[in-house]
């Protein structure tokens, strides 16, 4: 297989003789970030499976709009973000909820999915993190768990990176203190 | 890198969930037979007329312009009693000037009445 060069998928990304094998490469290549930050937000892999094949349909209807402006990785992040929130939404819809209440209703993911097998306190972290208005608990996923930089969150999610920080510290201190009154 | 707490730094970075085995090999294989096939519209050249509409637009806008000065100009010159034809008038007065001194200087009684007989005036 030969290595993934992102200015070369870009190009062929751009020909229609080769999009199709190009694109093929940017799902190999991106697949499992996006899989997992589309997860961590709804928690079950059936729900996660679907939206990440949603994600990248989208992508592959509007792919001749994508001129390489942003970075391939920033682009196709924000389709995730906007399928995920589209989802969620639509969840609390069907269940009345408002869209400041907590998604509780997804802890049931978790306690019934067969793809979970965290110890107590990783749960507990699941179900703090739940407790997070859904923008925050993005935030606090993408820089928690995947380490990312503030620069490319701002880029995928279109809010300043003090904001970004500001936002990560409010959620860090939110789920701390979940966390102290239940251990 | 943001300090943990002592609680978020026990649990770590582990979130508990895994996938199916070969999830990610067999999702890339599925995804590229699921993706519809599809023709890939490049950008619409720009037609002629688009290119130079606005070139047209502009000249039309800047001979309308001009018809209007022109016709103000006119209409202004009118007000004031300076018609185009004044100079007309007046080059037409003079000529008659010319020939009533001609006749004055030139023509006796006798050739004018003569004149004025042939003429079938009287």
């Amino acid at each position: 297989m030969q290595e993934y060069n992102e200015d070369i998928v870009i190009e062929q990304l751009q020909k229609p003789a080769t999009v199709r094998q190009a694109f093929a490469r940017v799902v190999e290549q991106y697949s499992r970030p996006l899989y997992w930050q589309i997860r961590k937000m709804v928690l079950s892999h059936d729900d996660a499976n679907d939206l990440l094949q949603n994600t990248f349909l989208k992508a592959w209807g509007s792919i001749e709009y994508f001129r390489g402006d942003a970075k391939l990785s920033t682009w196709l992040y924000r389709i995730a973000v906007n399928e995920t929130l589209t989802f969620l939404a639509k969840e609390r819809e069907r269940r009345n909820l408002t869209a400041d209440a907590a998604d509780d209703f997804l802890l049931l993911n978790i306690e019934s999915e067969e793809f979970f097998d965290g110890n107590r306190a990783q749960k507990l972290l699941q179900e703090a993190i739940l407790q997070l208005p859904e923008k925050q608990r993005l935030v606090f996923n993408m820089r928690y768990f995947d380490e990312m930089k503030y620069e490319d969150m701002s880029e995928i999610l279109g809010t300043s990176v003090g904001a970004l920080k500001a936002s990560y510290h409010h959620a860090a201190k939110k789920i701390e203190e979940y966390l102290e009154e239940r251990v | 890198m943001e300090k943990k707490t002592p609680i978020l730094d026990e649990i770590g970075r582990k979130h508990g969930m895994k996938v199916p085995e070969n999830y990610f090999a067999d999702f890339a294989g599925k995804m590229a037979d699921s993706l519809p096939e599809r023709e890939i519209q490049l950008p619409e050249q720009p037609t002629l007329w688009l290119r130079v509409k606005p070139w047209i637009y502009m000249a039309a806008m800047f001979a309308g312009i001009w018809l209007m000065m022109k016709m103000f100009t006119g209409i202004f010159s009118v007000e004031k009693g300076e018609t185009p034809d004044v100079e007309m008038t007046a080059s037409a007065g003079e000529e008659r000037l010319i020939e009533d001194e001609w006749i004055a200087h030139y023509v006796d009684d006798y050739t004018a009445y003569e004149m004025l007989y042939t003429d079938g005036d009287y």
